[in-house]
Formats: structure tokens, sequence, C-alpha cells
């Protein structure tokens, strides 16, 4: 099945606060939304753990929306 | 007259009082008031007791308030401990027991406060909004007369048991960096500056408090905590030519805007604090068309050792030893190697500091017998060029600040559910994290709550930059035969 916005934000809940998660604008920039470096590290890691895909760190420049991370994901074949 | 704050900050005030030396979230301070400022804080500490050679303990963010009670501290011949304000309390404590100092100055409810009234010492609130207040009516006072080699300042570093090392700089210090670093980076009086690393750091220091200032330039601070979208909106609205920032930064700037960033102002820009990855030198240079110097320096220096300009850096060096420092890769022996031998970087010059305070065996482990600063680094260098290849012992930085394994696991070590714990540095993307590897007690399940858990209890008791971004769990570690953690082990398997 392919990987939703939706799915990506459900993985982002430990590191981002609901409120912040709610109004997140999908296709703006996640930096400008109250996402800090710690917690795009924790994005990171659990968008590699939980949906075993390596992000290098040239793709990692260039994830800057959830739906660059959703098309990212479904590009690579992940699963939910 | 050898009182850096005269001779360097004080003199530039007097023959350009109506420049702007400083804004602060949209105010300005021109060079004659931070004179003014100086000079009134200068007496108004010692007239709370601070005495030549007494330490002051300034815990304040970046504005106008850390200027004049840092230079104020220094002009009356006090020592000006600074310690960064995004620290837990026990690390004021420490810092307090330390440096035992004769006042703790702090914003007003910061928990530096609360440290200075547990260990009996006298505090003193200061803010921006009450300055002019604190200062009214305080006679301006002289510099005391300083030697060069009096301490004036001390900066605070991590020790690999995550235990602080105070490091002391004297007059003379600063006025090597001054020389030293200002040829390197020769700021120009029109220059507006902007360092991401604040103040109580040595790379905000040199940066924003000698350079800036002492090239008549105009500084830009930030009292909060370094955020990528507020250092492109002051980029932009405060006209700023030179940044000095960090590879986080610059990584999260980056994210932070689609497409081009149209930095018109900036000529400029460093990047220090722990290593660029290439991706974002690339990045960088792509989206707006600037090349990143590189700086690699040590609070025990107070500056950049090794450095190179914008568009002299060779894709994966920190650059060449800045004259008159001297950078030399040694072996176990501490001897010179060949170049292209790896070794540990060893360090020379003229504003590296004696030895840690009142730490005798860290201070013996510094250095070489023939007083070589061992950086414990390990580096290669060729025709003069530097390396940078690792650490020897395994701490790590994240975001520019250094994280101390062992101080992590024993945070981690204290919750119920943990048997064995170790920390690595590690990578996600672009970025450098925190990694803890943890065996859980027999009976212990892991579980989204418990991960929840375990960093709510790491946050409680450690700096928010020091809480794990990543916990692994496992069955084991790797340990040597006398049970020690074999941390390198674990980096390897992570990569």
């Amino acid at each position: 099945m392919p990987v939703t916005v939706d799915d990506v934000k459900k993985v982002f809940a430990p590191a981002v606060p609901a409120a912040v998660l709610d109004k997140m604008d999908p296709s703006q920039p996640m930096v400008g939304q109250g996402v800090d470096s710690l917690a795009l590290t924790l994005l990171a890691v659990v968008v590699q753990k939980n949906f075993g895909v390596a992000i290098s760190p040239e793709q990692g420049l260039q994830l800057k929306t959830l739906n660059d991370v959703t098309a990212f994901l479904n590009a690579a074949g992940a699963n939910v | 007259m050898q009182n850096f704050v005269e001779v360097i900050i004080l003199d530039r005030a007097g023959r350009q009082p109506d420049k702007t030396a400083a804004r602060c979230e949209g105010r300005s301070l021109t060079y004659g008031e931070l004179d003014h400022a100086v000079r009134s804080m200068g007496g108004l500490l010692r007239s709370r007791g601070v005495s030549p050679g007494y330490t002051v303990l300034i815990v304040l963010p970046d504005s106008f308030s850390f200027l004049a009670c840092t230079l104020g501290c220094v002009l009356c011949g006090g020592v000006a401990v600074l310690f960064g304000n995004r620290m837990i309390h026990e690390d004021y404590r420490d810092c307090i027991e330390a440096t035992r100092p004769a006042l703790v100055i702090a914003s007003p409810g910061h928990v530096a406060l609360a440290a200075a009234q547990e260990a009996g010492v006298q505090h003193l609130v200061a803010d921006d909004a009450i300055l002019a207040g604190l200062i009214e009516g305080v006679p301006h006072i002289e510099a005391h007369p300083a030697r060069r080699d009096d301490v004036c300042l001390m900066l605070v570093t991590s020790g690999t048991t995550g235990h602080p090392k105070v490091v002391p700089h004297t007059h003379n210090d600063v006025f090597a960096v001054a020389q030293s670093t200002g040829d390197f980076l020769a700021l120009r009086q029109d220059d507006v500056v902007l360092c991401s690393a604040k103040m109580s750091h040595a790379y905000g220091l040199f940066t924003t408090l000698f350079l800036t200032l002492q090239a008549g330039a105009t500084a830009v601070l930030d009292p909060d905590k370094p955020d990528a979208v507020n250092t492109l909106r002051f980029l932009s609205e405060e006209q700023v030519t030179v940044l000095a920032s960090v590879p986080a930064l610059y990584c999260l700037m980056l994210l932070a805007k689609e497409g081009e960033l149209h930095l018109e102002h900036l000529r400029c820009c460093y990047s220090s604090g722990e290593t660029l990855p290439e991706s974002v030198h690339q990045a960088w240079r792509r989206a707006t068309g600037l090349d990143l110097g590189l700086g690699y320096g040590a609070t025990e220096a107070m500056t950049f050792v090794i450095a190179s300009r914008p568009g002299e850096s060779v894709p994966g060096t920190a650059g060449r030893a800045i004259p008159p420092y001297e950078a030399v890769v040694v072996d176990e022996y501490f001897r010179r190697v060949q170049p292209g031998t790896p070794g540990h970087l060893g360090l020379r010059g003229p504003s590296i500091m004696r030895g840690y305070l009142n730490a005798p065996e860290w201070t013996a482990r510094a250095f070489t017998p023939d007083g070589l600063l061992l950086t414990g680094d390990m580096a290669v260098e060729q025709d003069g060029v530097f390396t940078i290849l690792g650490r020897m012992d395994d701490m790590f930085k994240v975001g520019g600040l250094w994280v101390a394994p062992a101080r992590v696991e024993s945070a981690l070590l204290s919750h119920e559910a943990v048997a064995q714990c170790a920390v690595t540095g590690g990578t996600a993307g672009a970025l450098t994290l925190t990694r803890a590897h943890v065996v859980l007690k027999s009976g212990r399940t892991w579980s989204p709550d418990l991960e929840r858990a375990l960093r709510a209890h790491a946050a409680q008791h450690l700096p928010d930059f020091m809480v794990p971004t990543d916990i692994v769990v496992t069955p084991h570690l790797p340990l040597t035969a006398s049970g020690k953690v074999q941390r390198y082990k674990l980096r390897q398997a992570a990569t």
C-alpha cells in the first residue's frame, strides 16, 4: 500500500507535539513549522526504523516538506 | 594599558560613538552607549564586591546585558566566567563550586540564580529591559590596570566524564586572538556580523565580541536558541554581511526554503564547531552562490587555529594553520609523524591556555612534555593542509556542542528499566545526533511508551541537546575483557 502523508505524520508523533503536527501544511518546509534540528534528526531516525529506508546526506537535504518525505518513501518502495 | 576592554573595545568606542555596535531584537546599541554601559556596569560590579581577580559567573543570553556585564567585569579587574544559559541546575552548581564566584549574574527566573542562592553566593539579575535602570547613576570607572598575563576570562568546556573543565584565558590571549584571527577574518567597519554560536562559547566570543567590536562593525545578537528560520530572517532584516555558523544550522537553513536562498547582503560565511558534510557545503554553494570558509579551533585556544577562507578549501580538509599558530600531528610518543600519516593533532600558539582551572591531572594529560596542546582529535597533514579524521576518545558533537557519552549514559542508567547503556554519536541524513544503545533489565519489554519515558527521563537530567534522539535496544553491548564498553564497535555497526 502506498505511504500517505498521514502515515508519515503518525510516525512523527514522538518527535513533534500533536498541536504542531495537526497544523502542519504538508506542502511547506517542515523547518518553518515548528520542527527544530532535534526533531528533524528524530524524524530521520524513525523514518529509517519504521519504513526500513536509509536516508543519505544528499537525500536528506532534499526532504523539506512532508510531501517530499512521502514521495521519497513511495519511490523507495517502502511499506506501511 | 593592557586591559583588553580598554585597548580593543573602548578605544574603538571613543572614535565612533554614534556607530551601531550591536543590534538585538530590533533594538540598537551605539558604541557610545556601549562605552557608557560597560564603564557603569564595571562600577556597579566593583560596588557589589568584585575586586581585582575575583570571578563573576555570567549566565546570560546574547544581549546588550551580556556585553555590559562581561566587559564591565573585565574592566573593573574581575574575571568573567562565561557559561551557556541552556544548561541544567546541577551544571550551574558544579560551575559555582569550581570557580567560586563573588557574584552570579543571570536573567530573571533563570535556574542559575537558584543555584547561586543554594551555594550562598550573591546574585545580580540582569536583562536588557532593566539594564538602564541597573546602571543609572553609577559613576563610570577607569580600566583596572591589568597585566597582560592576568586571567580575565574563563570558558567552560565539556570533559570526557561530562564534568566541565574550566579554561582560563588572559588579556594576552585576547590580544593574540584579536591580532591573528582578526587578520585572517579581516572584518570591515561596515560589516554586519551574525554568529550562531553564543558569546559564552569561544566561537561566538571571538567572532562577535572580540573581532566585530575591534573592527568597529555591527554585531547582531540573538538571545534565543539558534534557529534556522530566525537566522534567515536576521540575514535579510539586519542585512548581515558576515555569517559564522555551524553545519547543523546551514543544513536546516537549506531545508527551510525551497529553491535558492537570496542573501544579497551576505559577502562571506564560515562554518565551524564540527565537521562540515560535503553534501551540505555543495548544497549551500548551489543555493546561495557562496562558498563556505572553514574554521577548526578549541576552547583551550579560544579561536580558530586551522582554517580556510571561502573559495580556498579543499573538500574534506579543514585548511592550514593560521600564523603564528602551529598545528602538528604526532604519534603515541608525541613525535611529529611523516606527512600523510594519521596521528594525534596538537596545537601551539599565543592564545593557548596554560592549564585547566584547579585540574592538574586533566592539564597534565592535555599537554605533551614540551608544551604541545593535544586536541583529542586524529588528523593527517599533507603540504600544510590538515584533514580532521575523528576523535581519539568517544566524545562527539551535536549541532556544534560537545556531548560526553559518560554523562548521557549515567542519566539513562538511572532509569529503572535500563541495565546497561552506551552512547555514541551518529548521523541521520546530513545531521548529527546522539544515539543510545540500551540493554533492558530482564522482564522489561521495549515499547513506544517506554521509549517516550526514557527520553523524558533523559530530558530531566540532561541539557536538551544531549537527550538521545535514537534509542537502540540491544541484547548485549560489546565489551573488552575487563568489561569496558567498546563504543567504537557500536559506531562501526551503525554505519
